[in-house]
């Protein structure tokens, strides 16, 4: 049974005729999704263009495609189901479980190899994607459509990857057919030597394929975007080989980007957005970015969001959404029923946890197109993601990418430029962070002056064995505690505090349900603001860490020396004193102010 | 039976879903039945909402732009960095 609710569709449903009839069966990635019919629809389009008819790559080479990138990416939903068609369509059994181990020890002929490289490069590693990977396949014989159709098979491969870890989709038939392979279990299989590779020359410019001009007659895709988006997007543009797979992109997009009813538009943007960052994509961010524009979300709003959504003021319902989307896009092997479970106590339905999950395998899908085409991003982007780092040895099955590891690795070279970036994208959070712990303006500060020093004095230091964000906040943190310590404060953060005996809350009367019917977001700023710095330090670096932070408490309780049993009744003291000082404004007690 | 005080001593844990599910389902029941604790325990939630919703200790603009080019300012003409 897959995380979300299934619903009985009628018999006559299109979408499960047409995969009958086309695969043999339907599978359970579709009836994982049947609360949303619409959806099925867009996606059953979508396969229909791009997989089940004819077209410049055969369909065998597509399977093939499908199969090996879910197997790098350990997906047992997709490897089963693209090995049972692959088998039903003639290959032999020890050359489609080779495949999926070293597609260059299968017997294949070198083309064929050669695209299943770049799938492979595209889908594990996309920002390594460059001039080149396409001149490599053309000197292998392929045209531009079929390496069109090579770059939009790859994107569906993560599509349905991500799909499937999302919904946690069961596989129609027992795996145990295959026998086991050590390389399957092996982190970052695939073939040997993606690693090896450096990171391209970034020249880019302009679309790696050249696209056919459209007729003259009216082109409904483009009719459809501009008169939807105001404009059309170069990543379709860049798709005129294949009309009919433009067809099914608009109406993709118009039924899962474009409606309004389940989440809101701009909530899906807000997904499109932050997974585009974590991607490295700047094409997309930029588009989206705009997109937010339009919808009236200023810019250094949706900046900070592609940052750091944790840190974007964001409510902590959008928060918890983007943070499902982050972790199933980035860590899927980690991805848990809890994590989609995490949605609905937020108060989100059903319906909007299947969309969201949707949105977010969508992403996927167009980051892979846009860095297989090599598209030019339609408007100025305001953040560029240079060329990444040399990455280490991941231990992680999909390897989290840090999303400063490019600027990193210029910074260390003295790249001052570059430096100026990471301070302009972390140095909120650390202020932050500072404020809460020293809860003085003055050493905030300095603080965040003295931390951004040290950062860049000991950037050598720095293994890349942690995210550079959480480097820095450690660095911060620890500025902020010896700051505090240093001060003649009459409380030390260690002793037990002389009244650490029970806190008897007072204020018990009930709250009102939105205090911005009170009060307007700058007062609640400023009275949490207010409180906040009132605590006792024990407390407020406590508040701070767990969450401000939301560091873990394992990680909070390593970072004070505190044991987590002391950790947690700091917290849970803390957060009691909080709500009672808070209570007094709060309370629906008091009469309406205006705003 | 849980007590109003026991619930008291869990009801951050309970927030954090860093409670087994058994003392769970016994907290819950007594919250549903108790309007004191469903007060605790809706006002500490609205309370952890409040402090991860509201932009607290946004740093301002001109603050920011001022500190940026003070460490880049150091950064550039200070001493050269020791080579690694």
């Amino acid at each position: 049974m897959s995380f979300l609710r299934e619903v009985d569709l009628p018999a006559t449903f299109g979408p499960f005729a047409f995969f009958q009839k086309n695969l043999g069966f339907v599978p359970n990635l579709f009836r994982a999704q049947t609360l949303l019919p619409r959806v099925i629809e867009a996606e059953a389009r979508i396969a229909g263009a791009l997989l089940l008819k004819e077209s410049a790559l055969s369909r065998t080479q597509k399977e093939c495609i499908l199969l090996v990138v879910a197997a790098a990416r350990q997906n047992t939903y997709c490897v089963m189901a693209h090995l049972r068609i692959l088998l039903s369509l003639g290959m032999e059994e020890e050359r489609a479980e080779a495949l999926m181990s070293d597609p260059h020890r299968a017997g294949l002929p070198g083309a064929d190899v050669a695209l299943l490289d770049f799938a492979l490069t595209l889908g594990l590693r996309p920002t390594r994607i460059g001039r080149e990977d396409v001149e490599a396949l053309r000197r292998a014989g392929f045209g531009d459509e079929q390496i069109l159709e090579a770059v939009l098979m790859t994107g569906l491969a993560k599509f349905l990857c991500t799909l499937s870890t999302g919904l946690g989709v069961v596989p129609e038939f027992e795996p145990g057919r295959l026998r086991s392979r050590s390389g399957a279990a092996a982190p970052g299989a695939g073939p040997p030597d993606i690693g090896a590779r450096g990171a391209p020359e970034h020249e880019k410019s302009g679309p790696y394929l050249r696209a056919a001009d459209p007729s003259p007659d009216p082109f409904p895709p483009f009719i459809f975007f501009r008169e939807r988006f105001g404009f059309i997007p170069n990543i379709f543009r860049a798709q005129t080989l294949r009309p009919d797979v433009l067809d099914a992109e608009a109406e993709a997009v118009g039924s899962i980007l474009l409606t309004d009813d389940v989440l809101t538009r701009q909530r899906k943007e807000y997904i499109l957005l932050v997974v585009s960052a974590a991607n490295l994509n700047t094409y997309c961010v930029a588009v989206h970015c705009e997109m937010l524009r339009a919808l009236g979300v200023p810019e250094e709003t949706s900046d900070q969001v592609a940052v750091d959504h944790r840190h974007a003021g964001l409510s902590a319902a959008d928060t918890a959404l983007l943070d499902m989307a982050l972790k199933l896009d980035r860590q899927p092997a980690e991805f848990r029923a809890r994590d989609l479970e995490g949605l609905l106590r937020h108060g989100f339905t059903e319906e909007q946890a299947l969309e969201a999950v949707v949105m977010t395998a969508l992403t996927g899908f167009l980051n892979t197109l846009q860095m297989g085409l090599g598209t030019e991003p339609d408007f100025a982007p305001r953040r560029v993601f240079g060329a990444e780092a040399p990455t280490r040895a991941s231990t992680a099955s999909a390897a989290v990418e840090d999303a400063d590891a490019g600027l990193v690795a210029r910074a260390r070279e003295g790249d001052t430029k570059a430096f100026e970036d990471l301070i302009r994208r972390h140095q909120r959070r650390v202020y932050r962070t500072l404020m809460v712990i020293t809860g003085s303006l003055e050493e905030a500060k300095d603080g965040l002056f003295e931390t951004f020093l040290q950062a860049y004095r000991q950037i050598d230091t720095f293994q890349g064995r942690t995210l550079f964000s959480v480097w820095l906040t450690r660095l911060a943190i620890g500025e902020g505690l010896r700051r505090l310590g240093r001060r003649n404060e009459a409380e030390s953060l260690d002793d037990p505090a002389p009244d650490e005996g029970e806190f008897r809350p007072r204020q018990i009367q009930a709250w009102v349900d939105d205090p911005e019917t009170i009060y307007s977001k700058a007062q609640i700023q400023a009275l949490v603001e207010g409180e906040i710095m009132k605590l006792p330090a024990r407390y407020r670096v406590v508040l701070a860490l767990r969450d401000i932070e939301r560091l873990s408490t394992e990680e909070a309780a390593a970072i004070l020396d505190l044991g987590t049993a002391r950790l947690r009744t700091r917290l849970s003291r803390g957060r009691l004193m909080l709500r009672e000082a808070l209570a007094s404004h709060f309370s629906s007690g008091r009469k309406e102010r205006g705003a | 039976m849980i007590s109003c005080a026991e619930v008291l001593a869990e009801l951050s844990s309970l927030l954090d879903d860093q409670v087994p599910a058994g003392l769970r389902s016994d907290l819950e029941a007594h919250i549903a039945g108790c309007r004191t604790c469903t007060v605790l325990y809706d006002s500490m939630r609205k309370t952890l909402t409040i402090v991860t919703e509201a932009r607290t200790f946004d740093l301002p603009e001109d603050l920011s732009e001022r500190m940026a080019q003070r460490i880049l300012a150091r950064v550039r003409g200070g001493p050269a960095r020791p080579p690694s």
